[in-house]
C-alpha cells in the first residue's frame, strides 16, 4: 500500500537533490564508505583470524595440549599405552604421519589416526578439541571399510592426486577403498581416520606417535620403567603469548568502531544539511498532494537505497583493507600460534550482509534527528540559515547533556568491573568531550572577541564564532581522531617501551638449554660445567598446580645475580631475594596477585602443610596463567616430582656461537631445545611491531577520514561564506586580506581542537592502560606520556586544516565580484 | 464547490494562544475567482493552508463536492489536494534540484493526469519553451512564478489557491504574471482563491473579501 506510482516521482525529486549538491553527496559517500569499509574490513580480519584459531585449536598439535611423547622422537609402543591406561592415566593415542603420493605433482597429506573411544569417552572438561565432526557414526568409523575424513578442499585435491578415489586411493587391509567424508572442522591437507587404518598405511603397527593427556591437571609421576621411554609435556605457559592476539583484536575492534563513528559524524553532517536545504522541497511536495507519512516513507526508502548503493564500494574497500593488513596479521599469528593463515580472504555471505546492515543502521542513526525534525515540518516554516549560537539555550542544553554524560562516566568508572563497562566508560568520555567541544571553542573565541575591540577584530572573532555551528561536527570528528591517536599511540608506545625493557630483564641469560630427560640433563650439566666460556649454569624446574580451580605454574630457580639484578619486579620487600633463597618465600606474577588480591607479606596456600610468604610481585606480560616463583630447592623440597626445566647459561656473547656449535656436536638437541636470547628477543619485538602495525594503519585512516570531514564541511560552507564576507569586502577589505583572515581563523580553530585533544587523549590512554588492559588481560602497563607524539599530531591537525582550506580559499580568490555581489541581490 | 463553515483557528505562541478567526464561513463556487485581502498577520495564509488541507482547523467543516475535508486523515487530504488543488506560494515554489520541465509536470505526474497537448499549450502560453532544461536557481523571480503557475495548471485541478503569488515580484513582472494566471484560469474554468495586497488586482477578480479581526467582510 505504501508503494504507489507517485512514490517514483517523489523519489525522483528527493534523489535529484544529491546530484545538485555533489559536495553533500560526497560527504555522505566518504562518511559512509569510511564507516562501512573500516568496520567491515576489521570484521573480515577478525573473522579470518578466528577461523584460523579454530583450525589451529582443532588440530591435535595445538601448543596448549598436555601430552606424552617418546624420548628422542621414538614412537610409543602399544604395551606402554596399555600399561598407562591400566594405571588410570587419562590418555588417548594418536598416530600421525605424511601420506605422500608417488604421482607428480607430489601431494603430501597429514594423516592422523585417532582412537575415538578413549578420545570421546572422557568426562573431563578439558578434553582436547578433536576436529571430530558431530555427525560421526562410531560404527562406520571403526569398522571396514572405514572412513577417511577430510576438508572439502582436501577432497578435491585427493580426487585430483589419485585420479579419482576408485583408482589410486590407498586400500585398507581388506583390499577395499575407505569411504571419504567431508568435515569443515579439519585443516586443509589433513586426513583423519581410525587409528588401525592409519597404523596400517603408515606402517606403524602396534605403535603410536604420541599420547594426548586429557586432563591438564593430571599430575602423577610416570612409573619408573616408563620414565626412561616417555616424557610428559605440560604446555609451557612461559611461551604462551596467545593473549596478545586478544589484545590485538580488541584494539582493532575498538578502533574500527571509532572509525565507524567518525564516518557517521560525516553522514550526520551531510544529512542534517540536506534535510535543512530540502525544507522548501518538502513543502512543495506536500502542497502537491503527498501526505507526511508517505513523504517520510519515501525519504526512508531514499536513505536505504542510497546507503545500500554506497555501502557496496565501502564493503569492497573493506575487503581491500583487510587483505592489505592480512600479511601483518598472519605473521603475528604464525609467530604466536604457529598457525598458517590463508593469504586469501574467504568471506561469508554473512559478512556482506552484516556490512550492509551496519551501513543501514548507521545511516538511520545519523539521520534520526534530521528525520524527526522533518516530521515537525509546518507549511509556514521557512528554511532557516541554521546558525546556532552556543552562548544561548543550545549551549546550556549541551552543557546539561555533557554533565549527565560526565556523571555517568564517573559512575561507570567507580562501579564498573567488566571489560564492557570499560568500553562504556571510553564511550561516555568521548560523548562528554564531543558535547563540550563546541562550547569550549566558543568560549575561547568569545574571549578573543572581548580582547580585540577594533571593528575588524570584532568581526573576525564574531565571525569565527558563527562558523562553529557549521564546523562543529567536523571538529568533533577531528577531536575524536586526534585524541584516539594520542590515546592509542601512547598505549602502543608505552607498551613497546615496557615490553622491550621487560624482555631485557626476563631474558637476562644469554642461552637457554632444555634437556629431554633427567639423564640428558645430568650429561649436559657435566659437560657445561667443564667449559670455561660458561660463566654460570642456572638450573630450573617446574610443576603445575591447581589453585582455586585455576591452573597455575610453579617455577623453581637458582637465586643468582642474573635474576637479582634483572628480574622485572613491580614491588618487593627489601630482602626479597634472600628470603626466597633462605626462607622458602615466593614471588608471584601480577596476574596472580590481582586475581587472588594478594599483597606483599600475604601468604599463598600452595600446600596444606606449609604457607608461602609473598615477598615480591613481578610483571609477566602476555602470560594468561598465574605463576609462582621460588628457589629450586624449595620447589623440590615440597614437590619432589617437579619436572626438570631448562638451564639458563651465562656466556660471553663472543663465544656464544662456538658454544652452540659444540653443544650441537655433542648432543643431538632439537631446534627448540637451545634458545638464544637475542633470537628470542628479536623474534618477540618483530612480532610486537607487526601486531600493532594494523593498529597504526587504522589510526592513520581515522585521522584521514576526519580531515576529509573537515574539508567537506569547509566546502559546504564556502558558498555561504561568500555572502557572509561580501559586506566586509564591500566595506573595503581586500580579498587577499579576507583569505588570510579566513586561513588564520581556521588554523586557530584547529589548534584549539588539537589542544583539547591532548588532555582527552591522555585520559583515554590512561583508561586503556589502567582499565581496559587490566580487565582484558589481568596486567596493567605503566602509564607513560610521549610529548613528541602530541607535537606531531598538533602539526598534522594544522596540516589537515590547511589542506582542507585550500579549495575554499581558491574559490574565494577566484570568485568574480559578481558572485560576491549576488548576496546583496537576492535574499534566497 | 468548496464550502467552509464555522472555521476556527488559533495558534499556540509563547505569549499564549493567538486566535486568528472563529466561526468563519466561506464559499468558493466553480469557475469563480475570489481575492482575499487583509493586514499582514491577520491569518490569510493560515486560512489558505486550512482550505488546502495543509493545516488542520480547530473547528468547522470544509466541504469539497462530496468530501468533508475535516473528517479525513492526512493521507486522504493529501490525495484530495493532489486531485483538486493547485497551490502557489509567494516564493520557493519550485523543487530546486529538478529542472523546469520536471517541476512543471510534478503534480500532474503524482495525480497521473499528464496531458501532453495541454502541457505544450501551457508552456507556450507561459513562454517557458526556452527554459525547460534549466534549474530554478537559473531563473528570475518572475520566471519562477510562471513555472509555479504552470505546475498548478498542468495538473488540471479544479481549484487554484494562490498566496500572494506576485508578492515578491516587481510591478511590471507582477502584472505580466498575474495577467497570464487570470487568462489561463478563465480559459480553463478553474476556480481561483488568491491572497493579495493589491486593491487593483483584487478588483480584477469576481469577488473580493477582507479578513479583519477574525471575520470575512
Ligand atoms: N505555526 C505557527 N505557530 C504559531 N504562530 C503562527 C504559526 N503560523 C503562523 N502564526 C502566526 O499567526 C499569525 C497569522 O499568520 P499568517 O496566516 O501567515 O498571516 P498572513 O498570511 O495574514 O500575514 C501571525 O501572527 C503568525 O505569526
Ligand atoms: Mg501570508
Amino acid at each position: 500500500m505504501l508503494f504507489q506510482r507517485s512514490s517514483v516521482w517523489v523519489l525522483h525529486a528527493l534523489l535529484s537533490h544529491w546530484w545538485k549538491h555533489p559536495v553533500q553527496l560526497s560527504t555522505l559517500m566518504v562518511g559512509l564508505v569510511a564507516a562501512t569499509a573500516l568496520w567491515s574490513g576489521v570484521q573480515a580480519l577478525n573473522q579470518q583470524a578466528r577461523m584460523s584459531y579454530d583450525q589451529a585449536a582443532q588440530r591435535f598439535n595445538s601448543l596448549n595440549q598436555a601430552q606424552l611423547t617418546g624420548i628422542n622422537q621414538q614412537p610409543i609402543a602399544q604395551q606402554d599405552y596399555v600399561q598407562l591406561r591400566r594405571l588410570g592415566w587419562p590418555v588417548t593415542p594418536l598416530v600421525e604421519g605424511q601420506l605422500t603420493t608417488d604421482l607428480s605433482p607430489q601431494y603430501s597429506f597429514t594423516l592422523v589416526g585417532i582412537e575415538p573411544m578413549t578420545l570421546l569417552n572422557t568426562e573431563s572438561a578439558q578434553a582436547p578439541a578433536t576436529g571430530l565432526p558431530t555427525n560421526l557414526s562410531l560404527n562406520q568409523f571403526l569398522t571396514p571399510p572405514w572412513e577417511v575424513w577430510l576438508s572439502a578442499r582436501t577432497k578435491e585435491a585427493v580426487l585430483q592426486a589419485f585420479e579419482g578415489v576408485d583408482t589410486g586411493f590407498p586400500l585398507n587391509p581388506l583390499g577395499e577403498r575407505p569411504n571419504l567424508r567431508v568435515s569443515n572442522a579439519l585443516a586443509d591437507y589433513e586426513m583423519m581416520t581410525d587409528i588401525y587404518l592409519a597404523q596400517y598405511w603408515l606402517e606403524m603397527d602396534q605403535q603410536h606417535s604420541r599420547l594426548l593427556l586429557l586432563q591438564d591437571t593430571f599430575a602423577q609421576p610416570l612409573p619408573n620403567e616408563l620414565s626412561s621411554r616417555l616424557r610428559v609435556i605440560i604446555p609451557q605457559s612461559d611461551h604462551d603469548i596467545s593473549r596478545l592476539t586478544e589484545s590485538f583484536h580488541l584494539n582493532l575492534t575498538a578502533l574500527s568502531l571509532l572509525a565507524y563513528l567518525v564516518g557517521l559524524l560525516m553522514v550526520y553532517s551531510a544529512m542534517h544539511l540536506a534535510m535543512n536545504q530540502r525544507r522548501s522541497l518538502y513543502r512543495v511536495i506536500t502542497a502537491c498532494g503527498i501526505d507526511q507519512r508517505h513523504l517520510m516513507a519515501c525519504v526512508l526508502t531514499e536513505l536505504l537505497l542510497l546507503s545500500a548503493l554506497i555501502a557496496l564500494p565501502g564493503l569492497l574497500l573493506g575487503y581491500w583493507i583487510a587483505s592489505w593488513l592480512l600479511p601483518d596479521l598472519s605473521t603475528s599469528l604464525a609467530g604466536l600460534y604457529g598457525a598458517q593463515v590463508d593469504a586469501n580472504l574467504s568471506l561469508t555471505s554473512r559478512w556482506w550482509f552484516q556490512g550492509l546492515m551496519m551501513a543501514w543502521a548507521g545511516t538511520l542513526l545519523a539521520s534520526l534527528l534530521p528525520l524527526l525534525r522533518l516530521l515537525n515540518n509546518k507549511p509556514n516554516n521557512r528554511p532557516d540559515a541554521n546558525i546556532i549560537h552556543f552562548s544561548g539555550s543550545v549551549g546550556s542544553r549541551l552543557m546539561t547533556l555533557a554533565l549527565i554524560s560526565a556523571t555517568a562516566a564517573l559512575a561507570v568508572a567507580y562501579t564498573g568491573q567488566s571489560l564492557l563497562s570499560g568500553f562504556l566508560l571510553l564511550g561516555l568520555i568521548f560523548t562528554t568531550a564531543a558535547l563540550l567541544l563546541p562550547l569550549l571553542v566558543d568560549k575561547v573565541l568569545a574571549l578573543g572577541q572581548a580582547l580585540f575591540s577594533s571593528a575588524l577584530g570584532q568581526w573576525l572573532w564574531a565571525d569565527a564564532r558563527l562558523q562553529i555551528s557549521h564546523l562543529a561536527i567536523a571538529l568533533i570528528a577531528l577531536l575524536l581522531a586526534l585524541s584516539t591517536s594520542i590515546g592509542v599511540g601512547g598505549m602502543v608506545e608505552g607498551f613497546r617501551h615496557t615490553f622491550v625493557g621487560w624482555l631485557d630483564q626476563r631474558l637476562a641469560a644469554e642461552v637457554y638449554v632444555r634437556a629431554d630427560s633427567q639423564q640428558q640433563a645430568d650429561e649436559l650439566y657435566a659437560w657445561l660445567d667443564q667449559h670455561e666460556q660458561v660463566k654460570a649454569i642456572l638450573p630450573s624446574a617446574r610443576a603445575d598446580r591447581v589453585l582455586h580451580q585455576t591452573p597455575i605454574e610453579l617455577r623453581g630457580i637458582q637465586v643468582h645475580a642474573t635474576y637479582v639484578d634483572h628480574w622485572p619486579l613491580l614491588s618487593r620487600m627489601d630482602d626479597a631475594w634472600s628470603q626466597i633463597e633462605d626462607q622458602g618465600a615466593v614471588m608471584i606474577n601480577e596476574q596472580l596477585a590481582r586475581q587472588l588480591a594478594l599483597n606483599l607479606g600475604d601468604s599463598i596456600p600452595l600446600s596444606t602443610d606449609t604457607s608461602f610468604s609473598v615477598v615480591a610481585i613481578y610483571s609477566d606480560y602476555g602470560n594468561p596463567k598465574g605463576q609462582v616463583m621460588m628457589s629450586i630447592e624449595t620447589l623440590y623440597q615440597h614437590w619432589p616430582h617437579a619436572e626438570q626445566g631448562s638451564f639458563a647459561l651465562r656466556v660471553d656473547p663472543d663465544q656464544l656461537d662456538s658454544l652452540k656449535d659444540q653443544l650441537n656436536e655433542h648432543f643431538s638437541l632439537g631446534d627448540n631445545q637451545v634458545l638464544d636470547q637475542l633470537a628470542v628477543k628479536d623474534f618477540s619485538i618483530r612480532l610486537f611491531e607487526r601486531t600493532f602495525a594494523a593498529t597504526r594503519a587504522l589510526n592513520l585512516l581515522v585521522l584521514g577520514v576526519a580531515s576529509i570531514a573537515l574539508l567537506s564541511s569547509l566546502l559546504t560552507l564556502s558558498s555561504l561564506r561568500l555572502t557572509q564576507m561580501a559586506p566586509v569586502w564591500a566595506s573595503g577589505v581586500s580579498r587577499q586580506q579576507l583569505m588570510f583572515f579566513e586561513l588564520m581563523r581556521l588554523l586557530f580553530i584547529a589548534l584549539i581542537t588539537a589542544m583539547l585533544a591532548i588532555p582527552l587523549g591522555l585520559l583515554i590512554s590512561y583508561c586503556l592502560v589502567t582499565v581496559i588492559n587490566v580487565r582484558a588481560f589481568g596486567w596493567a602497563l605503566p602509564w607513560q606520556i610521549f610529548p613528541q607524539q602530541w607535537f606531531n599530531l598538533t602539526l598534522s591537525a594544522l596540516i589537515s586544516a590547511l589542506l582542507a582550506a585550500i579549495i575554499p580559499l581558491l574559490k574565494l580568490r577566484f570568485s568574480s565580484p559578481g558572485k560576491l555581489l549576488k548576496g546583496f541581490r537576492d535574499d534566497q | 464547490m468548496l464550502k467552509a463553515t464555522g472555521i476556527s483557528k488559533s495558534h499556540h505562541t509563547p505569549q499564549g494562544p493567538l486566535t486568528l478567526f472563529t466561526e468563519l464561513n466561506f464559499t468558493l463556487n466553480p469557475a469563480e475567482s475570489v481575492a482575499l485581502m487583509g493586514e499582514s498577520g491577520s491569518g490569510k495564509s493560515t486560512l489558505l493552508h486550512i482550505l488546502a488541507g495543509l493545516e488542520p482547523a480547530d473547528a468547522g467543516n470544509i466541504l469539497l463536492h462530496e468530501h468533508n475535508l475535516t473528517s479525513l486523515n492526512d493521507r486522504q487530504r493529501a490525495h484530495i489536494r493532489r486531485d483538486y488543488f493547485g497551490v502557489i506560494f509567494q516564493q520557493l515554489n519550485l523543487i530546486p534540484s529538478l529542472s523546469v520541465y520536471d517541476n512543471l509536470v510534478f503534480q500532474a505526474r503524482l495525480a497521473q493526469r499528464l496531458e501532453h497537448h495541454w502541457l505544450d499549450h501551457l508552456i507556450a502560453e507561459l513562454g517557458l519553451q526556452q527554459l525547460l532544461s534549466r534549474y530554478p536557481s537559473q531563473l528570475s523571480g518572475g520566471q519562477q512564478q510562471r513555472v509555479a503557475i504552470g505546475r498548478a495548471l498542468a495538473a488540471k485541478t479544479p481549484y487554484i489557491l494562490a498566496d500572494e503569488p506576485t508578492g515578491s515580484l516587481d510591478e511590471i513582472n507582477a502584472e505580466q504574471v498575474m495577467s497570464l494566471l487570470l487568462a489561463l484560469v478563465k480559459e480553463t474554468g478553474t476556480s481561483l482563491f488568491m491572497v493579495t495586497h493589491s486593491q487593483a488586482l483584487a478588483q480584477r477578480l469576481d469577488r473580493s473579501l477582507t479578513l479583519r479581526q477574525g471575520q470575512l467582510v
